[in-house]
């Protein structure tokens, strides 16, 4: 049990299983709302950018954060699923002209589907070789984008998707779009959080620990496991519907196989197994990806190196030393941190 | 212990970037405001092997052009980042920019370009030159100019090309071509107007043959293309691929029996590069800037080669002339804008408006095609050259090659000329 | 029927590819249970090294090769010294994504010092000729990849089944805290699976330069390695020739007879089709060690 803050005692059961349990946390949540939704007004259109790109990456991470940080179920698929996310909510706006808002859990659903077929090799894969499967679904999905689903996907040339309406209000520039992202990312993951605490969530976990002993104590491993695909490639899906619809366009270079790994590689950054790692890892990962951009182009300017091109080399090092550094400094990830100044906080005076 | 050493490294990693910093400060006494042009290039991801060269040809003669005074004493200015091929960053990095109020973007490759075609045109943003020059992104024409002629059309000058000699050389029967190249949009680019030419002109595109993106061995897909009677092969694809397939014409016994002709990605010294002479025998390419290679004594080739030596200490190669010429195409384009309009005249559709101007006009050091540019048409080269790898050394195949246009049907109604 | 047996030797010559490439990442899980993403950056790097002595600094030959396998060796003992020991009793993944990290380290490396030219092994490793037997070609660099994986897998077979070290290097991956307590040096032998990594590496950065030129293009092949050493069963030597081969010729077969039905698309998704429904059959991939589970 984590420890309460001095005098603070829980006298129902439902406090005790509340998530905001005290009056601090909730004026710093409602503040974290408030903070959330007038910032952007003050933020310039990079950031918001950023910031929506970030959010969608972050409902796909809690995805991954479900399927490897919750169930252990490595997945080396996720562009793909999020891909099929997108792909699923770009046709069904584009060919029937439904409304993005009806698309987006179909585009959800699609995707959990096609992870459920995936998730079938669950039945008798475990550890290191689900990578098989999974990394197999992300180039079966290129081949049904680009081959068999021709006539409708356009193939390589890729796919319009029209900017979100709502009510005869288009979500077609940043500020009104990063709402739409931030009202999803809190939704998909105060769900993601609540689902860890059910029935279902503690069966994954039972499953993550040790799925024999999940087994012997009456949780049906199978039917657990692809429900842990199912629910994360729901994730996927969303996050990939909310950033075709935000680019506008897609083909199936917006999806490459690098970022596969990147999702799993940034979740154990940020740490496995508390939704707070997904957040962090998502952050990490794109503004990792920011800085070194504003990093490299001094390096060139100064290393004075003729051979190779310094900028585009710097870029790479700087990224991958960095999460050297972070992953040898923690390799429990940041939420680790989190954890240890959210602890020492409440043992404020005796945080030994 | 650990944490000392760890707080001392990070702390001498914060010291060093934080004197780049200092050092880096511009100190810039210049009386005119600058003209900034904005660029999203993939230096480290799958166009890793060519682009680089390009882009530090074109960064090489904007530092040139400061140095001889600016454009009409106004400094110019790039401001550039860098995506390795990843959409989630060009996206940040076009944000960014549009923030900064940029009017004038350079691009570096087609997905980027065939991505950002509908929000450039909604941003008002002008893409002069675009090197990736995959026909989507230019039918319609939006906002986005590419380097040189589209993959379509240099596919369809080949054919042209390989037409006259076939009629020349008084074979019988139609000819028949068939394509190698990967299955994504660069790799499929030169199918279907490719057809469509292929019908106009009596030549058969008997279809492609796909390759994985780093192939290891190619031997069904030559044999395929055999058993189908291909009396040409052309290949459309990155150097990777061409590699393997050239090494297995030679190992199947067909190299010289089944001509093969690729496109100025996939250059004859490039190929020189990776598997040397014996391989690249007889092939072919098409180029619409001059190969340094060849035309050595060229005094453009030879103004590149110092520039390069001055900057680099190294000889310019094929893709930094490529680099070179575009880049001076657009200094050009900016002064005459300026000229025009003046500094705060430099707005995207001013810019565009300028381009029309362009009329079989040759760079200053007159490093390729002209460019020439009409209503509607986004490509800025009509001709094409083409190189011959023979005896390990490149050169001429041919003169000038007039460039068919080919366009969808149904846009016909936007262009001057038919073909 | 000559179609047919050209395929084959096509897909042969594909699979004993990444079957080397994926030798590296077999030896590594065998002894540190780490599964090694690294080794496209490690073949960039091992090719370029080679590269550098042979051409760039113009050695004599006998020098050169002994010069790429010291760098090779060197980068092999400090990619474990300085990124991996740390994380040695730490979550499994952690290591395994900073195997990732390293990858990208490394192909950096190679644009820092390099650039992004593509660059030509000397002729005589490039191995020109074909040979001709009844109308079929078999690439001569081939019949070289085949004798020199045999060779490899040989040695490597008879040092982890009969040497001391690796005997010690079977305890460590058994059990780490035994291992220590029968007195082996557990870093040491870490560190000497790094080094043996690098040099399988360098042996598959050779052929795979030799085919396609060194450019940084070429660490795609890696992911493959990756994954035929997942499908063979992560500690079987043969079991990642056996999956590099059924990969490779299903490639090939698949590229030649169902490309024109089925799309060019085909060539590249057929062998992940089959590694899909493989996982039903064999989920240890053809020759995994099946663990058996208690609580």
């Amino acid at each position: 049990m984590k420890g309460r803050p001095c005098g603070v005692f829980d006298v129902k059961y439902s406090q005790d299983r509340a998530i905001l349990r005290t009056k601090t946390h909730w004026t710093l949540f409602i503040g974290f709302l408030i903070l959330l939704f007038t910032l952007p007004l003050f933020l310039n259109t990079h950031l918001l950018s950023m910031g929506i790109i970030i959010g969608t990456t972050m409902i796909a991470m809690f995805g991954v954060q479900i399927m490897v940080g919750y169930t252990y179920q490595i997945t080396l698929g996720h562009a793909g699923f999020v891909g099929f996310g997108a792909y699923v909510s770009a046709l069904l706006t584009h060919h029937l002209g439904w409304n993005f808002f009806f698309a987006l859990p179909l585009a959800g659903l699609g995707a959990a589907a096609y992870g459920l077929i995936i998730g079938t090799s669950t039945l008798r894969c475990k550890g290191l070789y689900m990578v098989i499967p999974t990394f197999s679904a992300h180039f079966i999905f290129f081949y049904l984008v680009n081959e068999v689903f021709k006539k409708w996907t356009f193939g390589t040339e890729g796919i319009e998707c029209a900017s979100p309406v709502f009510f005869g209000f288009t979500f077609d520039n940043d500020l009104s779009y990063f709402y739409l992202v931030a009202t999803m990312t809190l939704i998909v993951g105060i769900g993601a959080k609540n689902l860890m605490r059910t029935k279902c969530g503690r069966a994954f976990v039972a499953i993550r620990d040790n799925d024999v002993a999940a087994e012997v104590m009456g949780i049906n491993i199978f039917r657990y496991k692809l429900l842990s695909f199912a629910v994360g490639n729901f994730c996927a899906g969303i996050g990939g519907a909310l950033w075709a619809h935000y680019v506008t366009y897609i083909n199936t270079e917006f999806f490459p196989v690098l970022d596969t790994i990147y999702y799993v590689a940034f979740l154990v950054v940020g740490g496995m197994g508390s939704i707070m790692g997904a957040v962090f890892g998502a952050l990490f990962w794109r503004f990792l990806g920011e800085g070194v951009n504003y990093v490299a182009p001094f390096l060139d300017a100064v290393l004075p190196l003729s051979a190779g091109n310094v900028i585009s080399s710097m870029g790479l090092i700087l990224f991958s030393i960095v999460t050297i550094f972070f992953l040898i400094r923690e390799p429990r990830g940041i939420a680790h941190w989190w954890e240890l100044f959210k602890q020492s906080y409440r043992l404020h005076p005796f945080n030994y | 212990m650990k944490n000392n050493i760890i707080r001392s490294v990070l702390s001498v990693f914060i010291f060093i970037l934080c004197a780049f910093t200092v050092a880096c400060t511009p100190k810039e006494e210049t009386t005119k405001p600058a003209v900034i042009h904005y660029g999203i290039v993939d230096l480290t991801g799958a166009y890793g092997t060519l682009v680089p060269d390009l882009w530090e040809g074109m960064l090489d003669y904007y530092k040139l052009v400061n140095e001889e005074g600016g454009i009409d004493g106004y400094p110019v200015k790039l401001i550039w980042g860098e995506t390795g091929n990843m959409m989630a960053r060009t996206w940040s990095h076009y944000k960014r920019y549009k923030r900064a109020g940029a009017q004038l973007l350079w691009l570096a490759s087609s997905p980027d370009g065939e991505a950002l075609k509908r929000t450039l045109v909604k941003d008002e943003i002008f893409c002069p030159l675009n090197y990736g020059q995959s026909d989507p992104q230019i039918y319609p024409p939006a906002w986005i100019y590419i380097d040189g002629p589209s993959y379509g059309d240099g596919f369809a000058a080949f054919l042209r090309m390989a037409k006259e000699q076939w009629d020349k050389e008084g074979k019988k029967g139609t000819m028949k071509v068939g394509i190698i190249g990967p299955d994504t949009a660069y790799g499929r680019a030169a199918l279907e107007p490719g057809q469509r030419f292929g019908k106009k002109i009596g030549v058969d595109v008997i279809g492609q043959e796909y390759t994985p993106v780093i192939p290891i061995d190619l031997t069904p897909q030559v044999l395929r293309l055999k058993n189908k009677g291909a009396d040409w092969i052309w290949l459309q694809g990155l150097s990777q691929i061409a590699t393997v397939f050239m090494k297995n014409m030679h190992s199947l016994g067909l190299q010289g029996k089944i001509p093969v002709a690729g496109f100025w990605w996939v250059s004859g010294a490039d190929m020189l590069r990776r598997i040397g002479p014996d391989f690249s025998e007889g092939y072919i390419f098409d180029s619409y800037n001059y190969m340094p290679q060849v035309e050595k004594d060229h005094p453009g080739v030879k103004k590149c080669n110092e520039m390069r030596l001055k900057y680099h200490q190294k000889e310019a190669n094929e893709v930094y002339v490529r680099g070179v010429r575009a880049a001076q195409f657009v200094m050009e384009l900016a002064r005459r804008t300026l000229g025009k309009y003046g500094h705060e005249g430099l707005t995207a559709k001013n810019y565009m408006g300028m381009m029309d101007t362009f009329k079989d006009w040759k760079t200053p050091w007159d490093l390729g095609a002209p460019f020439h540019i009409t209503p509607n048409d986004r490509r800025t080269a009509k001709k094409l050259l083409f190189y011959q790898v023979k005896d390990g050394n490149l050169v001429r195949y041919s003169d000038w090659v007039d460039i068919p246009h080919i366009y969808p049907e149904n846009m016909s109604h936007l262009f001057e000329n038919n073909l | 029927m000559i179609t047919f047996v050209q395929l084959l030797i096509s897909g042969i010559a594909i699979g004993l590819i990444y079957a080397l490439a994926a030798l590296g990442v077999v030896v590594v899980y065998k002894a540190t249970k780490v599964l090694n993403l690294a080794p496209g950056g490690l073949l960039l790097i091992c090719a370029y090294l080679a590269w550098m002595f042979l051409v760039q600094l113009g050695l004599p030959i006998p020098i050169a090769i002994a010069a790429a396998i010291g760098a090779s060796a060197i980068i092999g003992w400090s990619v474990e010294r300085f990124t991996l020991r740390p994380l040695i009793g730490q979550p499994i993944l952690a290591s395994i994504v900073l195997t990732n990290m390293i990858w990208f380290f490394f192909r950096g490396s190679t644009f820092l010092f390099w650039g992004g030219n593509p660059r030509m092994f000397p002729k005589w490793l490039a191995g020109s000729s074909t040979l001709f037997i009844g109308g079929i070609g078999i690439p001569q660099i081939m019949i070289w990849c085949i004798v020199i994986s045999v060779l490899t897998i040989t040695a490597l077979m008879i040092y982890f089944k009969f040497t001391r070290s690796g005997l010690a290097m079977r305890v460590t991956a058994e059990d780490v805290i035994v291992a220590e307590n029968l007195g082996i040096n557990v870093t040491r032998v870490f560190s000497n699976t790094w080094i043996i990594c690098l040099l399988l590496f360098l042996i598959t950065a050779y052929f795979v330069g030799a085919i396609q030129g060194v450019s940084q293009d070429l660490d795609f092949i890696g992911v493959y390695g990756v994954i035929v050493a997942l499908l063979g069963g992560l500690e079987s030597f043969p079991g990642a020739i056996i999956a590099g081969l059924v990969i490779g010729i299903v490639q090939s077969l698949a590229g030649g007879y169902l490309a024109g039905v089925l799309g060019g698309g085909i060539a590249e998704t057929a062998p992940f089709m089959v590694m899909f429904f493989t996982s039903f059959w064999r989920p240890y991939g053809f020759f995994g060690l099946e663990r058996i589970e208690r609580i």
